[in-house]
């Protein structure tokens, strides 16, 4: 029941993507999104699209894996498109009722669109090809720098490891309780907001006390093994960059070299392409207000 | 109350790369007023079994039918169907959550639309019947030894007076006395009509109190048949990882020995009589 709602979506495969250190992936994935936002032109966006393409051929990842993603954010795509096309000021293309359409606003809408997409699918591809454990430990890793102003990276990255590998387990202990408490004729399908409110208290009463017991035995198993913190503590799977790093660092580098040599030779957003554009509306929006 | 289980599988994680077919085509009839175990090894598929007749998860493919209605039919009424068949889960702790062990009991009851008198009639019989003293019926059923929270769920579930009481390792963590008593009143309500399926892995238990015994191995029905039938299969079933009672083994070595003693026997009561009348031959 509840398994369908996973967070760090990780896509078990074999590939050069999978392998990489998660700190290349981490700031490859940064890089990525900062690149994105650079230069506001549609060739720059092409050539991000095409990599991006690329890079996911080569995670071996399926694309309805990829898109599975996108559902829960079509509705912040679909807004930003309306709320680009229709609240933008600037050269006036067409005009009706209360609506104005202009220039600027397709421009705006089709760069944050597709800017937006890009951001989306790089980002999950992060998540897809790497387990959440070895996200903190790459993210543990990078933010290292920052105990010389006291703070607790280790600790910190310790307890995000914690809070993500027990959220499959309180899934799971959840859609348990579930079963239970419907199996006792808990009602949990009723309309009545009420009802169904009322009827979550059987459900996170017994998660929340086996959430503390767990946190409870995690502790004292911690202990146990004489846990305290970071200071002097080695990896069991330690982390370092190979070969295919190198590659992907080298890669990475074009990849800046080439968008940021598109963004100056190509300043602007393509001229026909709006004009195609206006033309499109200025022939459909009275077809469609006319009827 | 007939329930009949027809090609039924079911997949965890159906249509990801780490499915898990738990229940592998399994088809069955469990006829009214039987006492039905289940056993086999860890992950066998014994937990998703039981759900999926209680209709808990739904199957990937296959049915079940209660006297004869598919389950999953829209027309079929669940609700009624929770105060038909009662399911006591494997860690049946996870479903306490009120502020006392009569409340919480009372809980089916109340779903099931009884009045709250009515329900605490039905807790208070079921509580009793469990080993649970009068005393403790306003303790928190936090703060209860494990052994006696098995007890409370179990008694939770057996006040809805169900007609079908499915248990899944009803007996873990429950010392030797608490398990006679539980598996002594399980066979009581059995004789007094009600159908019981219990899930375990003790071959002691099964052996001793049930009509018939289901042996399931990676999803799939093993053997089927009373508890003499199986357990004559020793070989078989050490090779699926499990194995006869003690007893079997036991009389086993006497026959062995020279003493001329029956060798099917499964219950540590039926070998003492054997031995004895072999001896005094
Ligand atoms: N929530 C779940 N998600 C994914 N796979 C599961 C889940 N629950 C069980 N499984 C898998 O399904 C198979 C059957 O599990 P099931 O719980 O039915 O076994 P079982 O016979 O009850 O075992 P046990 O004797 O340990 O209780 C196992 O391989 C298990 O790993
Ligand atoms: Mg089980």
């Amino acid at each position: 029941m509840l398994k369908d709602i996973t967070l760090g979506q990780y896509y078990r495969a074999d590939s050069v993507i999978h392998r990489l250190d998660p700190r290349t992936k981490i700031v490859g994935t940064l890089v990525y999104m900062i690149s994105l936002f650079l230069f506001n032109n549609l060739i720059c966006y092409v050539f991000a699209a095409v990599f991006l393409t690329f890079v996911v051929g080569l995670s071996k990842i399926p694309p309805k894996f990829m898109f599975r993603g996108m559902r829960s954010v079509l509705f912040l795509l679909v807004f930003t498109v309306i709320y680009n096309i229709f609240l933008s000021t600037g050269t006036v293309i067409v005009k009706f009722w209360v609506f104005t359409i202009t220039y600027e606003g397709i421009q705006q809408a089709v760069c944050m669109l597709i800017r937006l997409f890009l951001l989306i699918v790089g980002s999950s591809l992060m998540t897809l090809t790497t387990t959440p454990n070895q996200l903190t430990d790459g993210l543990e890793s990078l933010f290292k720098p920052l105990k010389i102003f006291k703070v607790p990276v280790h600790e910190m990255a310790m307890m995000m490891s914690i809070a993500l590998r027990f959220i499959p387990i309180l899934m799971e202990e959840t859609d348990r309780i579930m079963k239970a408490q419907i199996a006792r004729g808990a009602d949990l399908e009723n309309r009545n907001i009420f009802i169904r409110v009322k009827s979550l208290i059987p459900i996170l009463v017994p998660l929340f006390v086996s959430a503390f017991r767990r946190a409870g035995d995690l502790a004292l198993a911690m202990e146990a093994r004489c846990y305290h913190g970071g200071e002097g503590r080695t990896r069991m799977k330690a982390m370092s960059f190979s070969a295919g790093d190198i590659v992907a660092w080298v890669i990475l580098a074009g990849y800046i070299f080439a968008v940021v040599f598109l963004g100056v030779t190509f300043k602007t957003f393509p001229e026909f392409l709006v004009l195609e554009m206006k033309a499109g509306l200025e022939y459909l929006i009275p077809t469609l207000s006319a009827r | 109350m007939d329930i009949e289980v027809r090609n039924l599988t079911y997949e965890y994680d159906s249509g990801t790369p780490q499915a898990v077919r738990a229940v592998d085509d399994v088809s069955l009839t469990i006829p009214g007023g039987q006492f039905v175990g289940i056993v086999g090894h860890t992950g066998s598929g014994k937990s998703t079994l039981v759900q999926l007749i209680d209709g808990l998860l739904k199957p990937t493919a296959g049915s079940v039918y209660l006297d004869g209605e598919d389950i999953a039919s829209r027309k079929f009424d669940r609700k009624h169907m929770r105060s038909l068949i009662g399911i006591v889960f494997q860690y049946p702790e996870y479903q306490l959550f009120e502020t006392t062990i009569l409340k919480d009991v009372c809980f089916g009851p109340l779903n099931m639309g009884l009045k709250q008198e009515e329900a605490v009639n039905a807790a208070t019989d079921a509580l009793l019947r469990l080993g649970i003293p009068r005393e403790s019926f306003g303790a928190s059923p936090f703060e209860i030894s494990g052994g006696q929270k098995r007890r409370v769920a179990i008694a939770g579930v057996l006040a809805m007076n169900p007609k079908i009481l499915i248990l899944d390792e009803p007996t873990a963590g429950l010392d030797p006395g608490g398990r006679e008593e539980v598996l002594g009143l399980l066979k009581s309500l059995n004789e007094s009509g009600l159908t019981i399926i219990l899930v375990s892995h003790s071959m002691e238990d099964v052996a001793k109190y049930v009509d018939r015994i289901l042996v399931m191995n990676e999803g799939k029905i093993f053997m089927d048949g009373n508890g003499k039938e199986v357990f004559s299969h020793v070989e078989q079933l050490e090779e699926i990882g499990l194995a006869a009672p003690e007893v079997a083994y036991l009389m086993k070595a006497v026959h062995d020995a020279g003493i001329p003693v029956a060798t099917n026997i499964t219950t540590a009561e039926e070998a003492c009589g054997e031995i004895l009348r072999a001896l005094k031959n």
